[in-house]
């Protein structure tokens, strides 16, 4: 059994002795290493990701130009599933019911959980973390449960709201109003993750300016409009951005309140229904097509919300940033 | 008004500043109390909101089926646990276990996975880096549902439905997990992995012995997450698992109804269900409420 110094020795002359025959340097040698190295430690990752999300989703595109039942062979069809969706009432009834729930949600669940968030952190409040693991703990609750949970809440006749009001409200049959529940299911569900998410930024904003807007005698709401909205535009981009993608793919909340004996009627159906629907009636071609246009969708407002922000945002940070720095030059004149 | 506050604030105008402090004084006072109270309303209110689904799913689970028909807001009088048995009659214990199964073995693979990939993305160097780490990013805006068909048709030919497996390997590497820990290393100063490059240290002990150890705190968070997301996995199972022997518990509690008819669904049972898939990460989440919280606003901010 040779030492753990012999070995070393060993190694040096062996590196050595390679380097002389080879002719390079040591640095190029270990540099090459790490670079194999870098590719073994993504493999794992990389190969996975490919085989099994990169693949089926260009298989997706591939099948969405096909006309494939399951059994047989595929045959070419073009833009015909395309052209299908797209002439198909229930299509634009689902798109718009998407995008109705998330902008109906974003626009109530933003606002609130960014006020919940300067309440939870000002001067007034005790038991902060308290309140946070409260209006966090929805955030951890099983989404299908809780949407059960609404289920009983919202039943007509007999659900708990009626029952507890004495309502006779058909929250889950009229589906006018049942657009309503979702809308308020994701609002409770998403509040406490945005909440967190603010709370968080607002730990980074310097509490110096807010003091200074303080001595000015600006107001609390006037500094949340005007200092601290402002200051954490970023974190609001993200917000949104986010918030927007994941709405695109909504589908477990409106499928699981609204459904009767498994069937979701397409009033108050998500688009992404479209795919799901589609492949459980064995049209393949269609259901890829749906998927794909799904992607589309989530591009295109991913986009816009991002370009409507540097529109809107870009004038308010900076003028507010120099009427800050206005402000402390002029403590010191 | 505006222009006066700012001069006694620059110390310009002192003796209006002793005169108005009596009333700015008690003004401020009955502001602050105002805020106060107006904050612990909206605070309770909101807690109200929070919890009373959760007090909902308590108390009708102590109900039986009719029980809940008959009085669904109410406290159940008296308590009994026929639901629970009826739901474990049911089946729906192994659903739980299905569940259990699918979430805790993704987050195991995930988290292991993700760290080795998102630490060579940040600290080893090699050719295609950046462009590859910008492709994976940029796979964020695809939904989920844009995978479904492509993956049910080929993988129904390798007979990988109604499995373990098609729930678990396609998340084995989430593209947020690389991000997370690109996030978390960025902060990490390369001289640590230098200093014991030079010291002869290999790749993979720099990894194992520095590199973990270091990353605990995301690798936390982000298993949270990752079980999370896996607990919560609806529209995948339902189209790939949904047979009763391999389907996790979200698939299986909304169509527990009647046994007869098939139509009416059973809510003391629902109820009692939602009560396992709730409680206990509600438990979890109170032990370990740091990296909960932390899982969700890493690299988010």
């Amino acid at each position: 059994m040779p030492s753990i110094a012999e070995t070393r020795i060993r190694i040096i002359r062996i590196v050595a002795s390679s380097e002389a025959r080879t002719g390079r340097r040591p640095g190029a040698r270990s540099r090459s290493a790490t670079r194999l190295k870098g590719y073994a430690f993504i493999a794992p990752f990389l190969l996975l990701f490919i085989f099994f999300s990169a693949f089926p989703d260009a298989y997706t595109l591939v099948l969405s130009f096909q006309h494939y039942a399951g059994y047989g062979a595929a045959t070419a069809a073009g833009l015909q599933n395309y052209d299908a969706l797209l002439h198909y009432p229930v299509f634009w009834t689902e798109l718009e019911n998407t995008l109705e729930y998330w902008v109906l949600h974003a626009v109530i669940l933003i606002p609130v959980a960014f006020v919940l968030a300067l309440v939870v952190r000002s001067k007034s409040v005790r038991g902060r973390s308290t309140w946070r693991a409260i209006i966090f703990l929805p955030q951890v609750m099983s989404i299908v449960a809780v949407t059960l949970a609404f289920q009983v809440m919202f039943a007509s006749p007999y659900g708990a709201i009626n029952h507890l009001f004495g309502l006779h409200v058909a929250w889950l049959t009229d589906f006018g109003i049942t657009k309503w529940v979702v809308v308020a299911l994701l609002v409770w569900q998403g509040l406490g993750f945005w909440f967190v998410v603010f709370l968080s930024g607002l730990t980074s904003i310097d509490p110096a300016v807010e003091e200074a807007a303080m001595i000015d005698g600006a107001g609390v709401v006037r500094r949340a409009i005007s200092i601290v909205a402002p200051l954490m535009k970023n974190v609001f981009l993200f917000a949104v951005v986010i918030d927007a993608i994941t709405s695109m793919a909504l589908y477990t909340q409106p499928t699981v309140l609204a459904a009767t004996q498994g069937v979701l009627d397409p009033s108050v159906a998500p688009l992404s229904s479209l795919v799901v629907v589609n492949l459980q009636s064995s049209s393949f071609g269609q259901s890829a097509a749906a998927g794909w246009l799904l992607f589309l969708l989530t591009i295109i407002v991913s986009v816009a919300v991002f370009g409507s922000f540097r529109l809107f945002g870009r004038s308010e940070p900076a003028r507010w940033r120099s009427a800050i720095g206005g402000r402390r030059t002029g403590v010191t004149w | 008004m505006a222009e006066r506050h700012r001069r006694t604030a620059n110390g310009g105008d002192l003796v209006t500043a002793a005169a108005d402090r009596g009333g700015l004084v008690a003004r401020a006072q009955t502001r602050a109390l105002l805020a106060r109270v107006g904050s612990y309303a909206l605070l309770v209110l909101m807690a109200v909101i929070a919890l009373y689904p959760l007090y909902l799913v308590i108390a009708n689970s102590l109900k039986s089926n009719t029980g809940v028909a008959l009085n669904p807001s109410g406290f159940p009088a008296p308590p009994t646990l026929s639901s629970y048995s009826q739901l474990v009659e049911a089946g729906e214990l192994h659903s739980f276990l299905n569940s259990l199964i699918v979430a805790s073995s993704t987050t195991v693979g995930a988290v292991f996975i993700s760290a080795l990939a998102g630490y060579a993305f940040t600290k080893l160097r090699f050719p295609g880096r950046a462009i590859i780490f910008a492709c994976l990013i940029a796979t964020i805006m695809v939904p989920i549902q844009t995978a479904i068909p492509g993956f049910y048709v080929e993988f129904a030919k390798l007979h990988w439905l109604n499995s373990y497996q098609v729930q678990i390997v396609p998340f084995l590497a989430p593209v947020f997990g690389l991000f997370m820990v690109r996030q978390y290393l960025l902060s990490v100063p390369d001289e640590i992995i230098e200093a014991a490059r030079m010291d002869g240290a290999g790749e993979w002990s720099i990894y194992w012995r520095i590199i973990v150890p270091l990353l605990r705190p995301v690798l936390a968070a982000l298993g949270v997450l990752e079980f999370l997301m896996m607990w919560n996995s609806f529209v995948w199972p339902q189209v790939m698992a949904d047979t009763s022997n391999v389907a996790p518990l979200p698939v299986t509690l909304p169509t527990l109804t009647d046994r007869t008819l098939g139509i009416v669904p059973l809510y003391g049972e629902i109820m009692a269900g939602s009560v396992l898939a709730i409680v206990p990460l509600i438990i979890v989440f109170l032990r370990y409420q740091r990296a909960f919280v932390s899982g969700v606003t890493y690299g988010n901010t």
